[in-house]
């Protein structure tokens, strides 16, 4: 069956090639060919084979293929049998493995689910734990996000540092760049120098190059005169004249050398000759400020010896006051001073006595006035005598009348004597005032009042004359009356003597003793003035001494004192430190722009270009500030870092008072409704009963509820299964989530905590 | 004899006592000035609780340390008797002028037996109407409501006292017996009187051993 199956495959592929479709269309086209060969092949099977003979050949050629396909495809099936087989058992054998890999892979699930279960376990625990580590991360991502504010915080201040270092490095940059904008007007002004320089150059070069040419010129010339000079005679006579002129050159060099010799010599005269000059000068110099000098000194010689005259003056004007007043000390002075003193005392004197006399002159007006009644009375008195004589004659019967007369005429007499004897008193004090006056008050000695004073006494004299003479007249008329009548007098006159007398002695010691009492009272007078006088000198003395002392005392007695260190002298020193460094800058800047102004004049050249560029100048000028400037600066800056500290400081005390005040606040809460209340960041606010105090925060014993704001959210401590959390949820649940009230919800559990406080003490006690 | 040593020692007490009185009201009275009239900012100053009142002192560090160098030698010269006059002086900034002045006149009763006995001895009868007679004795609460009352006063006193501008300075100046002892960072001022100033004289106060008597001088609105 193989060597069939192997022939017709063999005779197949040899006989192929004439044919040969490619084997799947061959194969179809067979399959067509079987198709009609069946059909033709029924009506052919009958038919005798003879008859097929030539179409049979095909047929079996067919049918050979037929059955070699049919062989070809038995044996494929058989092959693929096989294959199944095969494959049947692959397949049972992986099946086994497969089921014995699954017993495994049970047992491993089971394990697996052991294991599972185990990992369950650990996953919870897991969870719990992760839970609490969610509740410490969360803390921590809270810390975290704190930290993470602060850092933002810092962030900030530090953008703002960046920011203002950015502002600094850009306004250096900005200086920076005006630098490099004047350093570029300087170096372009340098390169237009240089092209100046270069042009220049060219220019130079360009005359070197015709100056070269020149010489070029003037060699070749040389050339063609050495040419020319090639004779010998030429050249003898260039020889020549170059030997004259040599020699004229020496003997130039010659007289020039004496000359130069002569011309030190000179310059050493000239030099010796200023000096002498500038000797001359300072001399002269001197010489006038001697002549001033001297001028001067005559000034001052002609001052001293007016002094020296004056002082001479004074002291033979002391010395014969002194020598003239020896026996008085105190009108011996030593001194001008004294002298003045002295003076003054004078005045002071010379003032009392003016006094006196003013008190004196009414007393002697009054005295006058006495005795032009007196002399008055004295006419009358001569008037009723004439009369009396007139009488005389034929009166005899006058005995009577005559008696009264002399009674009259006896006290008349009385009262002369006592005006008599007053006027000489007075006139003696009187005299002892001019003396005084005359004496003390040279200057000041009123001539007139004096020589009116003594015409009144010549007055009085005269009076007095005609009064003697009309007295002697009287008397030798009595005489002759009483030789006439001599009993009728004598009996009056012996009758009136003895009163007379009496009444005389009367009024002598009457006068006595007042003249005694006036003498006293002048004496005191006296005494008056002089202590008068003391006491005005001890009073002008006393007030200088009074005026020094109470400067003295004013200085002495109360110190007003300060603490040097005081705020008013630290913000003198400040101001005066400002103005310091404002004034040294202001005189630097100004010592800048000075300089700036003369190196303006120095470029002549470029004057009408800095005039045109007046602004391009004053900017590239100043391309250092003076360093005054940069300690004022620094003042400034640490006067802003003053302030700085200042805001600092304020911005401090306001957090303090807002702490201070939220922890008041809180306490004020915790008062009021017996929670306490801390707030946590995020506007979360955790509240801790009064009545139900938290154990151990650490140890998760803290009873407390944490509500956050922004979420709504209400959390308690320790989980919803912790003692706490179970203790308050009945309240939870009817009033967060009932009725969504957290007042009364807190309300509520004050109340409850409190009565649950307060049974357990008393069921306690 | 030993009757006198008793009585020299509770009246050296009793001066020790009225000293620290009469300092620390210096002390309070130049805080409460500073604050009532703006010198520095008010919340440089804490309250705190003094003779019935709330007292604001400055915690300013550098007026803090001031007052406190005024005060402890204050201390001393009031314990020796030798002060006379506490002012404080308020100068502008700006122009440098003496805007206000407090001043607080001392007056010691038991200094004629001791200082000035020698001195006086002349003019007894002259000098007796004068120096006040020692008051009888005060309570201490007697003596806190004068106190209080003068800060009243003082804090009533802003009403009609020229505004400040704001930009000042102040000092204090002590009027001390020349014999007394001064430190080196103390030294003679001026008394910086003001020019034409209009004075107010406010209450007074006085202890067991000193009379305080206030006086407040301005400068009039031009």
């Amino acid at each position: 069956m193989a060597a069939r199956n192997q022939r017709p495959t063999y005779d197949f592929l040899v006989g192929a090639p004439s044919p040969s479709p490619p084997p799947q269309q061959q194969r179809a086209h067979q399959l067509r060919d079987t198709l009609r060969q069946s059909q033709a092949a029924r009506p052919a099977a009958g038919l005798p084979s003879p008859v097929t003979d030539l179409s049979n050949e095909d047929l079996r050629a067919q049918l050979k293929t037929l059955q070699y396909e049919l062989d070809t495809l038995k044996q494929d099936r058989a092959v693929t049998q096989l294959q199944q087989q095969q494959d049947v058992r692959d397949a049972q054998q992986r099946a086994a493995a497969d089921f014995e890999r699954a017993q495994a892979a049970e047992r491993a699930a089971q394990a697996a689910t052991r294991k599972a279960d185990a990992l369950a376990r650990e996953l919870h625990e897991h969870q719990t734990r992760a839970a609490n580590e969610r509740a410490e991360l969360e803390r921590k991502a809270r810390a975290a996000q704190e930290r993470a504010r602060e850092a933002d915080e810092e962030a900030q201040e530090a953008r703002e540092e960046r920011a203002s270092a950015e502002r600094g490095a850009r306004h250096r940059l900005d200086e920076a760049e005006a630098r490099l904008a004047r350093v570029q007007e300087a170096l372009e002004d340098a390169r237009a120098e240089l092209q100046g320089r270069a042009a220049e150059l060219g220019r130079t070069q360009g005359a070197l190059a015709k100056k070269e040419e020149e010489a070029d010129a003037l060699q070749s010339e040389l050339v063609k005169l050495r040419s020319v000079s090639g004779d010998v005679g030429g050249y003898e006579m260039v020889k020549r004249q170059l030997s004259d002129q040599v020699a004229h050159i020496r003997r130039l060099e010659h007289a020039n050398r004496e000359q130069a010799a002569e011309l030190a010599a000179l310059h050493k005269q000239h030099r010796s000759v200023e000096l002498v000059e500038e000797e001359k000068r300072g001399l002269e110099n001197r010489l006038r400020a001697i002549d001033g000098l001297r001028r001067e000194l005559a000034e001052a010689q002609l001052r001293c010896q007016v002094l020296e005259d004056e002082r001479r003056a004074w002291s033979s004007y002391l010395e014969t006051e002194g020598a003239r007043e020896s026996g008085d000390d105190e009108l011996r002075f030593e001194s001008p001073e004294d002298l003045a003193r002295a003076y003054i005392r004078e005045r002071l004197e010379t003032a009392s006595l003016l006094d006196r006399l003013g008190a004196v002159q009414p007393e002697l007006s009054v005295r006058e006035q006495n005795i032009r009644a007196l002399e008055d009375e004295k006419a009358a008195l001569k008037s009723e005598l004439e009369k009396l004589h007139a009488s005389q004659g034929g009166a005899a019967a006058a005995a009577a009348g005559e008696a009264a007369d002399a009674r009259a005429r006896a006290r008349l007499e009385r009262q002369k004597a006592l005006a008599i004897r007053e006027n000489e008193y007075l006139r003696a004090q009187f005299k002892a005032f001019d003396a005084e006056a005359s004496e003390f008050h040279a200057d000041s000695f009123d001539e007139v009042k004096s020589a009116r004073i003594q015409e009144l006494e010549g007055l009085i004299d005269s009076y007095r004359k005609e009064l003697e003479t009309v007295h002697a007249d009287l008397s030798k008329a009595e005489q002759q009356a009483s030789q006439r009548q001599p009993p009728a007098a004598a009996v009056s006159a012996g009758t009136k003597r003895p009163l007379e007398d009496a009444a005389n002695g009367d009024a002598t010691t009457s006068d006595e003793r007042v003249g005694e009492l006036r003498r006293k009272n002048r004496h005191l007078q006296d005494a008056l003035a002089k202590q008068q006088k003391k006491a005005g000198v001890l009073e002008a003395d006393l007030r200088a001494a009074q005026a020094q002392l109470a400067s003295l005392r004013a200085s002495s007695r109360v110190r007003v004192l300060e603490l040097r260190s005081n705020p008013t002298a630290d913000a003198e020193a400040l101001k005066l430190s400002t103005v310091t460094t404002l004034r040294a800058e202001n005189r630097a800047l100004r010592e800048q722009l000075l300089l700036e102004g003369g190196g303006g004049d120095d470029a002549a050249a470029a004057a009408a270009e800095t005039k045109e560029n007046a602004g391009a100048g004053a900017r590239r000028k100043p391309d250092a500030v003076p360093a005054a400037s940069l300690a004022a600066a620094q003042a400034e800056m640490a006067e802003l870092r003053a302030e700085l500290a200042q805001r600092d400081k304020k911005a401090q005390r306001m957090r303090e008072v807002w702490s201070a005040k939220s922890a008041e606040f809180r306490e004020a809460v915790a008062s009021l409704l017996g929670w306490r209340l801390e707030f946590m960041p995020s506007g979360r606010v955790r509240a801790t009963s009064l009545f139900y105090p938290g154990g151990d925060a650490a140890a998760g014993e803290a009873n407390n509820i944490v509500f956050d704001g922004e979420n709504g959210t209400m959390k308690v401590s320790g989980g919803p299964q912790s003692r706490f959390a179970r203790e308050i949820a009945d309240h939870i649940a009817f009033w967060v989530e009932g009725k969504k009230e957290i007042p009364c919800f807190l309300a509520a559990m004050t109340l409850d905590f409190y009565e649950n406080k307060y049974e357990g003490q008393k069921s306690g006690g | 004899m030993s009757s006198e040593k008793d009585k020299a020692k509770t009246h050296k007490l009793s001066l020790k006592g009225s000293s620290k009185i009469v300092a620390e009201f210096f002390e309070y009275s130049i805080n409460t000035i500073l604050f009532q009239r703006g010198v520095y900012p008010a919340e440089d100053f804490t309250a705190v609780k003094k003779y019935g009142l709330n007292m604001l002192v400055s915690s300013d560090d550098q007026v803090k340390a001031y007052i406190k160098k005024i005060m402890s030698q204050l201390n001393k010269w009031m314990l020796g008797g030798k002060i006379s006059k506490l002012v404080v002086v308020i100068t502008s900034k700006e122009t440098g002028e003496h805007v206000e002045r407090w001043q607080f006149d001392v007056q010691i009763f038991g200094k004629s037996s001791k200082a000035r006995s020698s001195k006086r001895t002349g003019d007894k009868e002259n000098s007796a109407p004068n120096t006040p007679d020692a008051p009888p004795e005060k309570t201490e609460k007697e003596i806190q409501e004068e106190i209080q009352s003068i800060f009243r006063q003082i804090t009533a006193s802003v009403t009609f006292l020229p505004m400040l501008d704001g930009n000042c300075t102040f000092n204090v100046l002590v009027y001390a017996d020349a014999d007394s002892d001064v430190p080196i960072e103390w030294g003679d001022s001026d008394a910086k009187e003001i020019k034409n100033g209009e004075k107010v004289q406010l209450r007074s106060f006085s202890t067991s051993n000193h009379r305080v008597d206030t006086l407040v001088s301005y400068r009039l609105a031009d």
